[in-house]
């Protein structure tokens, strides 16, 4: 037993953070191994075929099931009213209000709104009977455009409906004869004043579409009951949440609902809250069913959306051109259901000035209710949508004083210990910094030659600022086995941005252990704590110091033991490879030597659990100052240099280089495959990737028409730049970076063909079709 | 509800279940029926798969013709170097189809059956005057491809009749040749304007242009123009206002006809410039 | 989508009207319409069924006029669902009548909403078939106004109206007795849109 420290190596060669470990899922994921939701045994299931509302807006007259019923191998048929009877109220749900229904009830409020829902023995069955059903409307005006929502007298909802979970929102229950279904304002200093005194104003009405996820998984949800169980494996971002909200809807205890789901094959914020889960518990719990949804690529269209957005801004600057006063009216476009609209109209609103020293500021940030499929969460939280904004007017505001954009921008820029406009202090959030690597990584500053044949070239830059979601809420418990190894219970869900690796090094940093060591068990609400989502880049940082303190605490419980064992203070022990030494005596003892005498066996375990919370101060409902409005703050900033074919329109980027300060990489391959990922998805927004409607029906919901970049739209090159100033309280000074990159790539590109070819861009995407016929002075 | 998919193992059997069952579809790489199937739109009832008839998927030559069978992939076409040197304008046009992918399911035949005005090949064959042989149980007719896009998604194919080659013609000589493919949104995407052109060459030298385009009216279009004596900037002029006649776009998320009759004309004028820089000595 | 467009015939503002709201004349004028009966002056109902290739299908429709000022200015309603398809389509016309020295300028604009499977089909598909179903649709209206002031001969209507796909001798015949000065991205009556499944279609 034990041995003299002497003889063995005393280096940590595991440490792990700052380490580029290799994906976990790597070899399963590139040998097709790798099982998905949808790949998980179930037991044997009836399938659901959704029968989809073909009105934007209309009441439900009559549902005629009758030919669907006659279908061999179709178990049921079932509607909103079916379920409204047994559960009242509690079908409807919803984070932020409980306006929505798992199937339509009364009306259809958006074209592919579910309103019957068939059960059959096979999917083929399911879906032939879905299309049998036949359904009388009696239309509504629909209301399609979020401007008309606002100033028009018909109405989506009779009344808003706030959910339970979000105080803040009890005093607009039940008010009537409106869309918007929150507003969030700004004031700070004295707009007016500043506006009258200042040298040049520059304004614009901005847009930017509605966009789809379009992540590569598909949803898919089962339920069946267990005795008086519902057990639920599905596709979500939000485990904990989908528990909550179903234990709610069916009234019964949160211990009789399971939830699982698998690392997603991207989620984007579209896994997360009341997707299918609702319909397909519901359908589960009331006729004690196995069933099983799984829905179309075509389907996944109608199921959520980011937020199409208008915004109407201002920026002014004193005569030495430093920002003196910024203002935005913005509206989000929220669809039928509320869904988590509101928080982001919020969360964008206070950022809606970007990340510049503005004495005086207004923002009015709307979230309002139309005839739309809803829109929800998309990587950004709203925040692209607002920097489209700011980031096109401080570029022209710059092009005013006939300044370099970038050095205008440096002027302005706010900085560590600045206040921002809702009054929140700056920290880890380099936006200089972030600004400056990116715009040499391009040359900004070499010569450029501006006409090649055809083409015209320019090189645009953009900063983006966003705040972390707050309040939230993390779990952790660790096992560590009697071999050394360990086992991580967390709810993160891994969906691409590789969690399941960093927080395994997380616990190898603190523990000394290697890569094969630490196993993060998959989401499952019966084995994992309480995590509020894994989204909005929370995750590193909040489920990272969770797990951070949960391998701490085993540390302490290992080296306690580990004193007894040897009889030495606890003080003189250190944790090191494999196990723990006495410096006193330099005597030593493995893990697995601990553990056994400790419990006297094998194969056992040690336990313990971590929590970590943030706390924020609610912003005032008339100014919208908070001094602590977030845990911490993301800064990201891109450049790009790229041509436009006057002949086409086309864009051509020859280089986008993007950067965040993600306070520190705990694995810095994965922090540039997620800058990497965020850009190309914002080369996208920025250049083709939008939902088109046509009175309220999306007319290219295929991917043979929905555009979304290729390999040969990728920049020719992409310069991913990590930049690092530690946060004082993220774990090892990380923060998150899901997020940081998609946030400036359309504003930098729109700067970059406002140079090339003198036209500004307010409406996104930018396609050829846009750019030529600007060229061409026939604009829109 | 489960379609009927029959595998006929020759092209009399297939021939004889198209005539028995008139609404059966003949199934070759499926890359275009799977899609409208899974959306919903095409709801057919029984199939023919000819992948299993022996024969259909030959390249061969003849003294005077390329023939393909319906069963050669486009990749094939891309790849096949016999192809590339005698038909180059035919490969670039094949290596254009969507991504390897579909291009190594796709076939030519369900290709040019398919009808549709935005495909790639089309536009090459129709340069290269290429024709389609038609089978039915009772006889066996060829087309040339110029009668064959009769509209929007409408072939001359009548009931019962397979598309069993499709044959380039080695008597047309082209001295130059291109085909330019512009898209609006991906680069990866359909296009909104696409161009093919040869530079025919006879004992005289070159005498006549032949311009195809895709994406710009309801069918795949051909015209020729008439280029004696002309020299570029005038075979530009003259090219560009028959290519006018030829487009009727139709406008989509891809871009309004407006746009398209823009984009039409730079394909146009690409295609010919290229294909003008491959005539020795400016012929 | 949206289309305006106008053409001319050679009868009198009031005789054009009558024929708009003839139930019998345009049962031959609505491409694939079955049936179309007036329930009262302001309501019709009809049915439009189609067999194409492989799909039938087979949608009834209530028409609603909203607007009547005789022989200046009509506007209708039109909606329909098609159950098999589960699509829905809502068509507001508007037809403007000016008198002209020998007969009247019709003008007249179409607002067509298309949900549910078809209208995420594919705007191109969607355009084309209007645009063509427009052609058939205004080609037969003249027709009608033009052949005789009362009776239509049905025979002679079905050959210009045949639910064929084109290009049929009616469509040709047509072309140089009226002139259709629609913008260029005009589209059309939207009817015959349901032809656009039959991608793969052999001649009969």
């Amino acid at each position: 037993m034990g041995g003299d420290l002497t003889n063995l190596e005393i280096e940590n060669d595991a440490a792990a953070v700052g380490q580029s470990w290799q994906r976990s899922d790597l070899e399963a994921k590139v040998r097709g191994t790798f099982r998905y939701t949808a790949d998980l045994p179930v037991p044997r299931c009836l399938y659901l075929g959704v029968h989809r509302a073909s009105q934007p807006h209309a009441r439900i007259l009559n549902i005629d099931i009758s030919s669907a019923l006659e279908m061999p191998g179709v178990v049921r048929v079932v509607t909103g009213a079916d379920l409204f009877g047994i559960y009242g109220e509690l079908i409807y749900t919803g984070p932020a209000f409980a306006d929505q229904p798992p199937i339509a009830i009364d009306k259809v409020r958006y074209v592919g709104e579910p309103i019957a829902v068939v059960v059959a023995t096979d999917l083929i069955t399911a879906r032939a009977a879905a299309d049998e059903v036949y359904v009388e409307y009696g239309e509504l005006p629909a209301v399609l455009d979020v401007d008309d929502a606002i100033s028009g007298s018909d109405y989506v909802h009779e009344h808003l409906r706030p959910s339970s979970v979000f105080s803040d929102l009890k005093h607009l229950q039940g008010r009537g004869e409106t869309n918007v279904n929150y507003e969030y304002n700004l004031t700070s200093g004295d707009v007016e004043k500043a506006k009258a005194n200042s040298d040049k104003t520059v304004s614009g009405e901005f847009w930017c579409p509605p966009t789809s996820h379009v992540a590569i998984e598909l949803f898919s949800t089962t339920a069946w009951v267990e005795g008086n169980r519902l057990e639920v494996v599905t596709t979500t971002q939000t485990p904990s949440y989908v528990r909550q909200a179903l234990a709610s809807m069916l009234d019964i205890r949160l211990n009789q609902v399971r939830v699982r789901t698998q690392p997603l094959g991207g989620g984007f914020g579209s896994k997360m809250y009341d997707r299918l889960e609702p319909l397909v518990a519901a359908i589960s719990w009331t006729y004690k069913l196995a069933v099983k949804l799984e829905i179309t690529r075509e389907e996944t269209f109608v199921l959520t959306t980011r937020h199409g957005v208008a915004v109407s801004s201002q920026m002014s600057a004193d005569s030495i051109g430093m920002i003196v006063s910024a203002e935005a009216d913005v509206r989000y476009d929220t669809g039928a259901y509320a869904d988590i609209g509101p928080r982001i109209a919020s969360k964008s609103g206070m950022v809606a000035c970007g990340p510049y020293k503005v004495a005086n500021a207004r923002v009015r940030s709307r979230c309002i209710y139309t005839n739309k499929t809803s829109a929800g969460p998309f990587r950004g939280f709203g925040v692209p949508q607002v920097t489209w904004s700011h980031e096109s007017l401080v570029d022209e505001l710059a092009r005013e004083f006939g300044e370099d954009p970038a050095q205008f921008r440096r002027k302005n820029l706010l900085r560590e210990g600045d206040v921002a406009p809702m009054g929140t202090v700056m920290h880890s959030a380099d936006f200089v910094g972030c600004m400056d690597a990116v715009t040499s990584a391009i040359g900004w500053n070499t010569p450029l030659e501006r006409a090649r044949g055809p083409w015209r070239w320019g090189r645009g830059v953009a900063v983006g600022i966003k705040a972390v979601l707050t309040p939230t809420i993390s779990n952790a418990v660790l096992q560590l086995n009697q071999d050394a190894s360990a086992t991580l219970l967390i709810s993160t869900v891994d969906m691409g941005q590789g969690s399941d690796t960093i927080m395994a090094q997380i616990v190898a940093e603190i523990l000394c252990l290697g890569p094969d060591q630490v196993r993060v068990v998959n989401p499952d609400t019966d084995i994992t704590p309480y995590d509020t989502i894994t989204a909005g880049s929370r995750s590193t940082y909040h489920t990272g110091n969770a797990v951070k303190k949960v391998a701490e605490r085993m540390r302490e419980k290992l080296i306690s033991i580990a004193a007894q064992l040897l009889g030495v203070s606890e003080t003189d022990c250190k944790l090191t490879n494999g196990g723990v030494v006495a410096s006193s005596s330099q005597k030593y003892l493995s893990i697995d030597e601990i553990m056994q005498l400790h419990f006297g066996a094998i194969g056992t375990t040690l336990t313990t659990e971590s929590n970590f919370t943030t706390e924020w101060i609610p912003y005032d409902k008339e100014t919208g100052q908070s001094v602590k409005v977030t845990e911490h703050w993301f800064a990201g900033a891109a450049a790009v240099e790229l041509g436009v074919d006057t002949r086409t329109g086309r864009i051509h980027i020859a280089h986008l280089a993007v950067a965040g300060d993600v306070g520190r990489a705990i694995n810095p391959a994965l922090v540039k495959q997620q800058l990497e990922g965020g850009a190309i998805m914002g080369l996208g927004h920025a250049l083709f990737d939008e939902i088109v409607m046509d009175h309220g029906q999306m007319i290219n919901g295929t991917l043979l028409d929905y555009q979304l970049p290729s390999v040969k739209d990728l920049p020719d090159r992409l310069t991913p730049i990590i930049i690092e100033n530690p946060h004082q309280t993220g774990p090892f000074g990380a923060k998150g970076v899901g997020e940081t990159a998609i946030i400036p790539i359309a504003p930098s590109i729109a700067n970059a063909v406002r140079d090339a070819i003198g036209i500004r861009f307010t409406r996104l995407p930018l396609t050829p079709e846009r750019l030529l016929m600007a060229m061409a002075g026939e604009g829109d | 509800m489960r379609p009927n998919v029959f595998r006929p193992q020759s092209l009399q059997e297939a021939c004889s279940l198209l005539e028995e069952h008139e609404e059966a579809l003949v199934y070759g790489g499926g890359t275009a029926l799977q899609i409208l199937l899974k959306q919903g739109i095409l709801v057919g009832s029984s199939f023919i798969d000819i992948s299993g008839i022996p024969g259909l998927a030959e390249i061969s030559f003849t003294d005077d013709f390329l023939r393909v069978g319906p069963m050669v992939t486009l990749r094939r076409m891309e790849r096949s170097e016999e192809i590339r040197e005698l038909f180059s304008l035919a490969s670039s046009a094949y290596a254009k189809v969507a991504n390897p992918r579909v291009r190594n399911t796709a076939t030519v035949g369900g290709n040019i059956a398919h009808g549709d005005y935005r495909l790639d090949p089309p536009v090459a064959l129709l340069v290269l005057g290429a024709s389609v042989e038609l089978t039915s149980r009772n006889s066996i007719r060829k087309v040339p491809l110029e009668e064959f896009f009769v509209d929007f998604q409408v072939t001359d194919i009548s009931a019962g009749e397979i598309v069993t080659a499709v044959e380039i013609p080695r008597s047309i000589h082209l001295a130059g040749s291109s085909f330019v493919k512009l898209s609006s949104l991906s680069a990866n995407d359909w296009p909104s304007a696409s161009a093919a052109v040869g530079l025919m060459e006879n004992d005289n030298g070159v005498h006549t242009l032949r311009l195809a385009l895709g994406a710009l009216a309801a069918t795949p279009v051909m015209a020729t123009v008439d280029i004696r004596n002309l020299n570029l900037d005038q075979t530009l002029e003259a090219s560009l206002s028959k290519a006018m006649e030829l487009m009727d776009p139709i406008a989509d998320v891809r871009g309004s006809v407006k746009y398209k009759l823009r984009l039409g004309r730079v394909a146009v004028e690409e295609a010919i410039r290229s294909a003008w820089k491959e005539v020795p000595n400016g012929r | 989508m949206q289309i305006s467009s106008d053409f001319s015939i050679e009868s009198d503002p009031s005789h054009v009207f009558d024929i708009f709201l003839d139930p019998k004349v345009m049962r031959q004028c609505i491409p694939g319409c079955t049936d179309l009966e007036r329930i009262d002056d302001l309501h019709y109902q009809g049915g439009l069924t189609n067999e194409v290739a492989h799909v039938k299908f087979s949608a009834r429709f209530a028409a609603e006029i909203v607007e009547l000022d005789r022989p200046n200015r009509i506007k209708a309603v039109l909606s329909g669902e098609d159950r098999r398809l589960g699509s829905s389509i809502k068509v507001t016309i508007s037809l403007d009548l000016k008198p002209r020295d020998t007969g009247c300028d019709v003008a007249y604009q179409m607002e067509i909403a298309l949900w549910g499977k078809l209208g995420r089909l594919g705007e191109s598909i969607i355009r084309r078939r209007t645009s063509e179903v427009e052609r058939d649709f205004v080609s037969a209206v003249v027709r009608a106004c033009n052949e005789s002031q009362a009776q239509i001969s049905v025979g002679e209507l079905s050959a210009v109206l045949s639910p064929s796909p084109l290009p049929d001798e009616a469509q040709r015949l047509k072309v140089d007795q009226f002139a259709v000065n629609g913008n260029t991205d005009s589209v059309g009556f939207l009817v015959r849109v349901w032809r656009l499944v039959n991608r793969f279609r052999r001649k009969k």
